[in-house]
């Protein structure tokens, strides 16, 4: 583990950190989109995309769920650009406990997938793919990116 | 770090995001990737698992998808009604579930509707949906309300909220919007008569004059 975390340095950490979030920020915002603008959403895997999408779980405090994740992947990203362009340390560590949040609302999402709705939406599970894989470099910047 | 380079930097990430932006914004509110066009066709017959009403050995069927939060589907609800109880030696009439995502309540009322089914009162849950449609539609306890109308229906509650939280009745829900996509629905409500899409009747006598030439030209 500890050769593997050695071979990466903070610009491959920084590259992959910001393709994810991009990656991440297109699929909450087409979820978005698709909320506001109505219609079906195509599933390409599964069927339970409109289930879990007009579930009432949709929604927390009125704001749609696809909503928060734009905002938490746009979080992600512009606080790696700020790393990246002022090297302040402040927004490198802000890093860890950003992903571990999208992390641990992610496992919550699931749960209400297949427990309180019954019904997974391959968006969401991409989504939740992808924080997973964030909050595991999260975890790696501690490592990879130390005070200069 | 140098001026230039910053510039680049956030130059290029509002440029990524703008197209991002911009592409989901065409992907989500464009036809869908694969329009399904089946010539007008409905993909699936009507089967003894459909609910279906009317005529015993009817010369016309007709088959709507519908989506019970929908104000025009309920507009076409009186129309159908009066047309299966004049026709109702001729015409078979059969509601598949089409709710659309952007209709909060759609789902549970197809739930509900489905629930009362399995009690052998579908189309009683499904007249008083429909007919009080204005109640429960922006309601944050739809579901609350349709078990009020299932202790109206006489309804065994208990076994009604079983059953509208079981896996069949979600299964046999999306299974209907799954045939409506492949008969290239999109829009609610959608007819087919004799199994061939059915422009939406802007009157009764419309969709009476429809059905008179279905029962005359099959």
């Amino acid at each position: 583990m500890n050769t593997l975390i050695s071979k990466i340095t903070p610009t491959l950490l920084i590259i992959l950190i910001l393709v994810f979030s991009l990656m991440g920020f297109s699929d909450a915002l087409f979820l978005f989109i698709k909320k506001i603008a109505g219609g079906p959403i195509p599933c390409f895997i599964g069927t339970g995309c409109d289930t879990v999408a007009s579930s009432p779980y949709s929604n927390i405090f009125g704001i749609p769920v696809a909503l928060y994740g734009v905002a938490f992947y746009l979080l992600i990203g512009v606080c790696t650009l700020f790393y990246l362009d002022t090297k302040k340390m402040f927004f490198a560590r802000l890093l860890l406990p950003l992903t571990t949040l999208g992390f641990l609302m992610s496992l919550y999402f699931i749960y209400v997938q297949k427990f309180l709705i019954g019904a997974f939406c391959v968006y969401c599970i991409i989504s939740a793919i992808i924080s997973t894989i964030l909050f595991v470099l999260g975890i790696v910047s501690r490592y990879v990116i130390r005070t200069p | 770090m140098d001026t230039q380079k910053r510039i680049v930097i956030w130059a290029s990430a509002v440029l990524i995001i703008g197209i991002i932006a911009v592409g989901a914004w065409s992907i989500a509110t464009g036809p869908t990737t694969t329009p399904i066009n089946n010539n007008g066709l409905l993909s699936e017959e009507v089967t003894a698992s459909d609910w279906t009403k009317g005529a015993q050995n009817p010369k016309v069927t007709l088959v709507e998808y519908s989506d019970f939060q929908c104000p025009a589907c309920a507009a076409y609800f009186e129309m159908v009604e009066q047309a299966v109880t004049e026709y109702d030696d001729r015409l078979s009439f059969t509601y598949r579930h089409f709710p659309l995502a952007q209709h909060k309540n759609a789902q549970s009322a197809s739930y509900a509707s489905e629930a009362a089914g399995k009690q052998g009162k579908f189309w009683e849950m499904h007249k008083m949906i429909f007919e009080q449609q204005a109640d429960w539609a922006e309601k944050n306890n739809a579901s609350e309300i349709f078990k009020g109308y299932a202790q109206e229906l006489k309804l065994d509650l208990a076994r009604y909220a079983t059953d509208v939280a079981s896996t069949e009745i979600k299964d046999a829900v999306s299974h209907d919007r799954d045939t409506g996509l492949r008969s290239g629905v999109d829009s609610t409500p959608s007819f087919y008569l004799n199994g061939k899409k059915m422009q939406n009747p802007r009157s009764y006598d419309e969709l009476k004059a429809l059905i008179e030439f279905a029962i005359v030209n099959g």
